[in-house]
């Protein structure tokens, strides 16, 4: 069955176009800095991006920082809508039953292709930025010098290529992680409903209402827990030495919200009456 | 079929307090039967060598002043920090930003200043006896020895013990006993075996919830390492070199005049090197610091303090205004000389109105 | 029994879609489940699928407890639910492959599999064009080929010939007929009278989420005690057999309460000719007629304040 998800997402052209987009906006984005050379002054802007024009080998990071507010959150939201309530509306649900294919068994299989989604998200935005921002800004200053074009973390020490590497790889797999959380959720939401329109609003929902309590100083209580409050801490790993606290801490909240979300889906969809 | 359905979601709902308990439950606290003034004491005797990450949350109420906006930021909000402390002379602690962080390195005698956003190291030779406040003074063993030396003959108390970064913490509570101070109570929690202040709470008189408290979230009593203490410059950065002292040159430029010997009944504290018109007056938490402005910077103070629910002061020669929160005090007055001051202490505002009316007016 | 329910009942709030349904289908028949729109058969046949769970009442499919043995029962049914479907972005191939993919069991001969039951259902001739672009005809042929693999003991088709044409439905009732006679069990629902009468050995009606007639075919269809007369002279047997005669359309004459036999002798010896001589026997209609109220998708005006009742 879990073969059969990953082919029939990597069959569906909206997801191949949720990754297009994707990887579009930091390229757009790219393509202005280059022409124009005007990046956003230090502390303005989103993150990094003050600090690509002069290495491109950062702009992956920047590119990151740009696509998890908003965009990363909105093509998993469509994908993860879709997971069971597209298949009920489109009326699969019930062919995939009786085949018989168990209902922990397709539920299981729904979170995992959504994991490889957003999985292979992070990872094309990551590869794709990492290939413009050379391509637009170069290897950095000492390149010229016939350095080996390292990058600098945000303490000022050089990062070796290995070390890049393995942090960048963290960062993929602490972002995923945080994407399938809310991917999660998207399937709870998505057993409730036949519509996938539905659950993919219900997912946005959560997220703007995560992103608005999350300044509330009268929220402070519960803001360790919401999901959106930990969507940054990767940049952390690219301290020296790397500061794991909130990438730990979050990582823990985010794989609480995979149990919960999966939980509440198994319960739900269990004994549920598949009526489309 | 009903109670199948309701058993999987008192499953889940289980699981979820089981996931939510997990992350909220804290162990209690052991209790220690080491007296406050010993702790104290512990804590004066000098800090032990640590590396940590702590939040400090500043609920002061400034209103952005002019030029001084990072300063301000760290009474207002929250910062969060790293410390690498290997000595009272070595250590490096980096205020974390979103996307970015500012190092502060001290080491051989010299500060390095490592700020990501302007992509620039500064090294900075000599000190000051008078500086800014900076994000390394929130680290709460740095903010502990500075107010537990401020207050050394104020009473003590003990406090609860608290679990803090996995110690179980004892807790002590100075109360200044200068009626003119703002500072109602300091609470340091501390590791009781070595000494090392977990927690510091800051509260006003007036306000007995904590208007300024930082705590290490995570800490380790070993000493950092050498590499670690150790600035870089990535190449394409900027490396620049700062005197302390360019700043005593910025303050003669202002041509200020000596600061009085006695201001508001208190005595100027003698400072080493020259900081020309600056003076500090007055002694432990109840004390406050006067420091020449331009004149630019003294009227935007006091327009803005205007708009930030300030109160004009009357003044012999020149406009006056003050910003008083419940924890400190800052009153701006231009026209003097050809510049104005800023007043900013610890101390009931009526304290820094009285020494601003006492400052000599323009020169005739 | 292959199929066996005791006591079914499915409620959805406060609509009752199927009261207390005891139904039985032998091994080996041919069963049709009558019903007007809304009735409740889709729901009947979805609980025996165990994609709807019953409120009360038990269901047992090719001998075991449903849903509870589902992972042993499905593999053995084939289905047809409420109408085809398929991922319309993918080929009716590709999906009959993935749909094998996914239930239990190996992925040798796949490939051979899926264009067997393609060539059953007379698709073995598909190109690579997306189901999307189907035709409403080809979309059932790919519904019942998707019940057909992994060769099922028993077939639960749902209006199985809907978007047929005439000749699909053709060819759809010979395929039936033939796997029944090679021991599928095949029970099919329909609102569609000739269809069942055409194609099932067993009826059961259903009406108001009840069942209101589990029978065999031949049972029900019993002599009404009328003869059928046909001749070319209605007016003769008219005249004389005055009284008994209850219809006279065109060249048939309705008769009543007269033996076949005494009948014909009596035409004879009254020189009427006579072209045809038949007993009148129910047809599955009148049964149906006399036993169901309106679907759902007729609302009267109700004296009583009662409510057509129906899934939701």
């Amino acid at each position: 069955m879990i073969g059969v998800e990953l082919r029939l997402m990597l069959r569906r052209r909206r997801v191949w176009l949720c990754w297009v987009l994707l990887c579009t906006l930091p390229t757009l984005v790219a393509i202005l800095l280059a022409t124009t050379r005007l990046a956003p002054p230090p502390g303005r802007g989103g993150a990094f991006l003050s600090a690509v024009t002069s290495n491109g080998q950062i702009f992956p990071a920047a590119a990151l920082a740009l696509v998890i507010p908003i965009f990363l959150p909105i093509t998993v939201a469509i994908v993860a809508g879709d997971t069971v309530a597209g298949e009920a509306s489109a009326g699969t649900l019930r062919y995939l039953l009786v085949r018989p294919v168990g209902r922990v068994r397709l539920l299981l299989a729904k979170l995992i292709s959504v994991a490889a989604f957003v999985l292979l998200a992070v990872l094309f935005v990551t590869l794709v930025s990492y290939v413009v921002g050379v391509a637009a800004f170069g290897f950095g200053p000492d390149a010229s010098l016939g350095g080996t074009g390292a990058i600098p973390s945000l303490s000022g020490v050089e990062l070796t290529p290995v070390d890049v590497v393995a942090r960048t790889a963290t960062t993929v797999g602490y972002l995923a992680l945080c994407m399938l959380a809310l991917g999660a959720v998207g399937l709870f939401f998505s057993t409730l409903t036949d519509s996938p329109l539905a659950a993919t609003l219900g997912v946005l929902a959560f997220v703007v209402a995560s992103a608005a309590l999350q300044p509330l100083d009268a929220a402070s209580a519960i803001e360790p827990y919401l999901p959106t409050s930990h969507w940054l801490a990767w940049i952390d790993l690219f301290r020296d030495p790397i500061l794991w606290t909130n990438v730990r801490g979050g990582a823990l909240v985010q794989l609480g919200y995979v149990v919960v979300a999966f939980g509440a889906a198994w319960a739900n969809f269990s004994t549920k009456d598949v009526t489309t | 079929m009903a109670a199948r359905v309701t058993r999987r979601w008192v499953l889940v709902a289980a699981g979820t307090a089981a996931v939510v308990g997990a992350a909220a439950v804290t162990l209690p606290a052991a209790g220690s039967d080491e007296p406050a003034e010993a702790l104290r004491a512990g804590v004066l005797a000098g800090i032990p060598a640590h590396v940590g990450y702590a939040e400090s949350t500043g609920r002061l109420g400034l209103p952005e002043i002019p030029a001084l906006e990072q300063v301000t930021a760290l009474f207002t909000g929250v910062t969060q920090l790293r410390a690498y402390v290997a000595g009272p002379d070595r250590w490096r602690v980096d205020e974390l930003t979103p996307a970015g962080e500012r190092d502060t390195y001290r080491r051989d005698g010299r500060e390095y200043l490592w700020d990501f956003g302007a992509n620039q190291l500064t090294t900075v030779e000599g000190e000051t006896p008078v500086r800014l406040p900076r994000a390394a003074d929130l680290v709460p063993s740095e903010l502990a020895r500075r107010l537990v030396g401020l207050t050394r003959g104020d009473p003590v108390t003990s406090l609860d013990p608290r679990r803090i970064a996995g110690y179980s913490a004892a807790g002590f509570r100075i109360a200044p006993a200068d009626p003119d101070t703002t500072v109602g109570r300091i609470d340091v929690w501390c590791d009781p075996a070595s000494g090392l202040p977990l927690r510091v709470e800051v509260a006003a008189r007036t306000d007995d919830r904590p208007l300024l408290f930082t705590e290490f979230l995570e800490v380790a009593l070993n000493a950092p390492d050498d590499r670690t203490l150790t600035p870089a410059v990535p190449p394409g950065a900027g490396a620049v070199t700062a005197e302390a002292a360019d700043l005593a040159g910025a303050l003669r430029q202002l041509d200020a005049a000596e600061p009085p010997a006695r201001l508001a009944g208190r005595a100027r504290v003698p400072l080493g090197s020259g900081l020309p018109g600056v003076g500090v007056y007055g002694s432990g938490v109840a004390g406050f610091v006067l420091v020449p402005a331009s004149r630019g910077i003294a009227d935007r103070v006091i327009d803005g303090a205007a708009a930030a629910g300030g109160t004009p002061v009357d003044v012999p020669v020149g406009r006056a205004a003050r910003v008083s929160t419940p924890l400190l005090s800052v009153v701006a007055r231009g026209g003097i000389r050809r510049g104005g001051v800023l007043l900013a202490g610890t101390v009931a505002p009526a304290v820094l109105e009285q020494a601003v009316r006492e400052l000599p007016g323009r020169r005739a | 029994m292959i199929v066996a329910t005791s006591g079914l009942t499915k409620r959805f709030g406060r609509v009752t879609a199927v009261r207390d349904v005891t139904l039985e289908v032998p091994r080996g028949v041919r069963f049709g489940l009558l019903g007007p729109n809304g009735s409740g058969k889709t729901t009947l046949v979805r609980m025996l699928l165990g994609l709807v769970h019953a409120t009360s009442g038990s269901i047992e499919v090719l001998g075991e407890p449903m849903p509870r043995r589902a992972r042993v029962v499905l593999p053995r049914v084939g289905a047809l639910v409420e109408g085809p479907a398929a991922w319309g972005h993918l080929s009716g191939r590709a999906n009959l492959r993935l749909l094998d993919a996914a239930g239990p069991g190996r992925s040798r001969h796949r490939r051979k599999r899926v264009d067997a039951v393609l060539e059953q259902v007379g698709l073995g001739g598909i190109d690579r064009r997306p189901v999307r672009a189907y035709s409403l005809g080809m979309r059932q042929r790919l519904g019942i080929a998707a019940a057909l693999l992994r060769e099922p003991e028993l077939l639960l088709l749902d209006e199985p010939t809907n978007g047929l044409d005439p000749r699909g439905i053709q060819e759809m009732r010979a395929l039936l007929t033939s796997l029944n006679e090679a021991g599928t069990t095949v029970v099919l629902s329909s609102h569609l009278l000739t269809e069942v009468e055409a194609l099932c050995t067993h009826v059961g009606v259903m009406d108001a989420g009840r069942l209101a007639l589990d029978s065999e075919l031949a049972a029900l269809r019993t002599p009404t005690g009328r003869v059928l007369v046909r001749t070319p002279e209605p007016d003769a047997v008219v005249g004389l057999l005055d009284g008994q005669v209850v219809d006279r359309r065109g060249d048939t004459v309705t008769v009543r309460g007269v033996e076949p036999a005494t009948l014909n002798a009596r035409l004879v010896a009254g020189g009427v000719r006579v072209t045809g001589l038949s007993e009148e026997r129910r047809t599955l209609e009148q049964v149906v007629l006399e036993l169901t109220g309106s679907g759902t998708d007729r609302v009267d005006r109700s004296p009583h304040g009662r409510r057509p009742e129906g899934p939701r």
